[in-house]
């Protein structure tokens, strides 16, 4: 699609870039992104990918706002306690950009969900089940995905682009034992504007993954808010991994068994 | 044996103020027994499962043989969302 008089006004300071221009503002306005929980980290990428004129967001959520969920969650106010987080954020988001077209989806990740089309896919979500569930499809589909994480004063994030690589992926980073981990945000906390910065570098790098700028498929970044320091770790491909290397029937199954089923312990988005 | 260097991120610093930080050991396993002496509340946290482990910012196992000069980093799970 070709910009508008309108959009050319609005994403001017985007157009002005040389990296970017009306070839890249395009590029955006074409785009499907879908953001999975909308919590700490969903809630400042789905404002700055609406604000930057992608084209169509779908917004995947349960449950509802609370109290404790407004130091964070930028895109909900004291008058929105108990409604769905999902529909308090399309109306918002809609006020910011009437042509970002919302979806919305206030159940649980699910597969017909995932089926749909998506440009890349964002994992703001806060337990590893959720998070493997979104790899896997992410890996079959070749979708690139951009997974986000913050606990107390440490936040992090990793880029995988399968469209292009095809070994080491964010199951590699996990073991079978990662699944008994109870949801270590509820019990060490966070730091709201940590997690407000990896949800907005995780916008940034879906960005980048669209003008065809990314460069660091399974590079992990990660930040410390206490000491102001950013470090960037790197993994070999795990050689016995679910997901990107030969597995046997029997342990692939036992992975998609694990994935499918919901831990109670985890079942909310930060 | 080699003489490496140690780092510690996260609450995982907090527990680690009074920790050399350089050390002789030929594996990290051999590190987190090493530190499990004097300073048993932090090693217990570093047989968490899900801590990762990284030798000269590369992410590896427990039994990953160390070289002098080592720089092994240990960093608490970030999960949350
Ligand atoms: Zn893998």
């Amino acid at each position: 699609m070709s910009l508008t008089a309108k959009q050319l006004k609005r994403h001017n300071r985007h157009l002005t870039i040389d990296s970017i221009g009306k070839e890249g503002q395009t590029i955006f306005g074409d785009a499907t992104i879908l953001i999975a929980g909308l919590g700490g980290l969903g809630c400042p990428a789905a404002s700055y990918l609406c604000g930057a004129g992608i084209g169509s967001i779908t917004l995947c959520d349960s449950d509802k706002v609370e109290i404790s969920n407004l130091p964070r969650q930028t895109l909900f106010k004291e008058e929105d306690f108990g409604q769905s987080k999902v529909v308090v954020a399309k109306r918002v988001l809609n006020l910011m950009n009437t042509d970002t077209k919302i979806t919305i989806f206030n159940k649980e990740l699910d597969d017909k969900l995932l089926n749909n089309f998506y440009t890349v896919i964002l994992d703001c979500t806060d337990n590893i089940r959720a998070r493997l569930k979104l790899n896997s499809h992410c890996y079959e589909k070749k979708i690139p995905l951009v997974s986000a994480s913050a606990t107390a004063w440490e936040g992090q994030l990793i880029g995988f682009d399968y469209r292009h690589k095809r070994k080491l992926c964010m199951s590699c980073f996990t073991n079978q034992e990662h699944y008994h981990v109870s949801n270590s945000c509820t019990q060490r906390g966070v730091v709201n504007s940590v997690v407000g910065m990896m949800g907005t570098l995780q916008a940034t790098t879906v960005l980048r993954l669209l003008l065809g700028h990314f460069d660091q498929h399974g590079e992990m970044i990660r930040y410390d808010g206490k000491t102001g320091r950013f470090i960037t770790l790197t993994k070999k491909p795990d050689p016995t991994c679910f997901v990107c290397s030969e597995p046997t029937n029997q342990s692939k199954e036992t992975f998609i068994n694990n994935t499918n089923v919901r831990n109670p312990e985890n079942d909310t988005f930060l | 044996m080699c003489e490496v260097k140690l780092k510690f991120f996260g609450y995982l610093s907090d527990l680690s103020e009074e920790v050399p930080t350089v050390l002789t050991a030929s594996t990290p396993t051999q590190i987190r027994s090493k530190l499990a002496i004097k300073f048993p509340k932090l090693a217990s946290e570093l047989h968490s499962p899900s801590l990762l482990l990284a030798v000269n910012k590369i992410l590896v196992n427990w039994d990953e043989p160390l070289s002098d000069g080592d720089e092994v980093a240990f960093l608490p799970p970030v999960t949350g969302g």
